[in-house]
């Protein structure tokens, strides 16, 4: 984005102007929304959340200048709302996550976005991997998608989620172990 | 190195993190150890298909509408005034908004302030005036005894502590499970259980003041205790706004500023 200085945009946020707030909702919008929907598994579900995520942040505006790394809290914002949502759903037993993530697909229209995709074989490996993420607990899956979704380094997760870089290593052990159980009890198809 | 030390070292070498030795460790460890060798290459790929997952890429259009749809949610929702939308965070507005009792404890002051400012100039200041007979009669009826006073207190005490620890809590600072929401909805619900008894006493008394104050608590209490085991962010800031807007807190501060001037005046006979 041109001419986005963001302690000009935060200090801005800071007095409540909505401009300044729209400038940042268009820097991080595509991030906040790619990050939760590949947490939750579902396109409206994702534009809600992330939409909720930008709410949290203008309500919290008044702080905004004291944070160091905005995009970090942001990311944080939006796990731990994810994260929320995906409790409230397993309480609701609502997860459902494959045909979900298959019926978000639709909006790719992949082979006129980018003909150098296979489509089938895009949705076969999302299957894939909405299948192994059930395994996991709410919590875990927030480290195994910023890790190997989202391509965040483990330094990266640990300021971010604000624990030690040890317990994501541990988080990540315990997930994979959990994942790959699922992998060998159930054997997915291959892509 | 031991098992479980190699599984560790999976995660550096799946980005190719590892330093020299480090890798040799795992070399030598793999060519060895086949239950660890077969563990890795399943980690390899799954990390792989992870990996080849091609992220979603929704067309330009989606996002170009993005801000319209949450600026109008926002709106919908009572967040952005479309009137003001420049409006400061902390004007005068937002402060009145949010607590609105603000203005008329204010003109309740100055009312007051004027009453004694009158009554010290047209009545007799020495000797014990009619009004003030009057006012003590009432102070005769209206007496708190100590027994009510110290029940009505530990409510008032237990309500504080359990609002203030939601109401500071912030959901992009703090631990979800910093909270023990089990024991808050349990100490909740044995308050709730009290103020029945509570609220007739302090009638009976003719304690208007704190019977108000405790009725404004057994509905936060009652949230509170309702919230369940693992509640959602919304829910705790739902009833953090509902303090807000009674002005618990500043009640509270009120009456526990009273109580130690009472005191010090009692210090002081």
């Amino acid at each position: 984005m041109e001419n986005y200085d963001e302690k000009k945009v935060a200090e801005a946020i800071c007095t409540g102007s909505v401009p300044a707030f729209r400038q940042l909702v268009e820097k991080y919008k595509k991030k906040v929304f790619y990050l939760a929907f590949d947490m939750l598994g579902k396109d409206h579900e994702a534009e809600d959340i992330s939409q909720e995520v930008f709410i949290k942040v203008y309500r919290h505006r008044h702080k905004i200048k004291q944070i160091d790394r905005i995009g970090t809290w942001i990311h944080r914002i939006t796990v731990n709302t994810c994260i929320d949502q995906l409790r409230k759903k397993s309480r609701k037993n609502q997860v459902n996550l494959e045909n979900d993530t298959l019926d978000a697909l639709n909006y790719q229209t992949a082979e006129e976005q980018n003909p150098t995709r296979d489509p089938e074989k895009d949705v076969v490996i999302q299957s894939q991997v909405s299948h192994l993420l059930q395994a996991v607990t709410p919590r875990e899956r927030s480290v195994v998608v910023l890790r190997y979704l989202q391509g965040f380094k483990i330094s990266e997760i640990a300021r971010t989620l604000k624990v030690s870089e040890g317990a994501i290593k541990s988080l990540l052990v315990r997930a994979r172990r959990k994942m790959q159980t699922r992998q060998a009890l159930q054997p997915v198809r291959s892509a | 190195m031991k098992c479980r030390q190699i599984e560790e070292l999976f995660e550096l070498s799946l980005d190719g993190g590892l330093s020299a030795a480090q890798q040799a460790d795992l070399k030598r460890h793999l060519a060895r150890c086949q239950s660890c060798a077969e563990k890795y290459r399943e980690a390899q790929e799954l990390v792989a298909l992870f990996r080849r997952r091609k992220s979603l890429d929704l067309p330009a259009e989606f996002f170009e509408g993005y801000w319209t749809r949450l600026q109008s949610r926002m709106e919908r929702e009572g967040i952005f005034d479309p009137e003001n939308p420049e409006e400061k965070p902390w004007s005068f507005s937002i402060f009145t908004r949010r607590f609105p009792w603000i203005p008329q404890a204010a003109a309740a002051l100055v009312l007051l302030v004027v009453g004694i400012l009158i009554g010290r100039i047209f009545l007799p200041t020495s000797g014990k005036t009619g009004i003030q007979k009057e006012y003590q009669s009432v102070r005769k009826q209206s007496s708190l005894s100590p027994q009510l006073a110290a029940s009505t207190r530990e409510y008032i005490d237990q309500s504080k502590v359990l609002m203030l620890a939601l109401i500071n809590f912030d959901p992009s600072r703090d631990e979800y499970q910093a909270l023990n929401f089990p024991r808050q909805a349990e100490i909740s619900d044995a308050l709730v259980r009290q103020t029945g008894d509570l609220k007739g006493r302090l009638a009976d008394a003719r304690q208007q003041r704190l019977l108000e104050l405790v009725e404004d608590l057994e509905v936060i209490l009652l949230q509170i205790a309702n919230l369940g085991t693992d509640p959602d962010i919304a829910s705790i800031q739902m009833i953090g706004d509902g303090v807000d807007e009674r002005g618990i807190i500043f009640k509270i501060q009120l009456l526990e500023l009273q109580q130690s001037t009472q005191n010090r005046k009692k210090q002081t006979i």
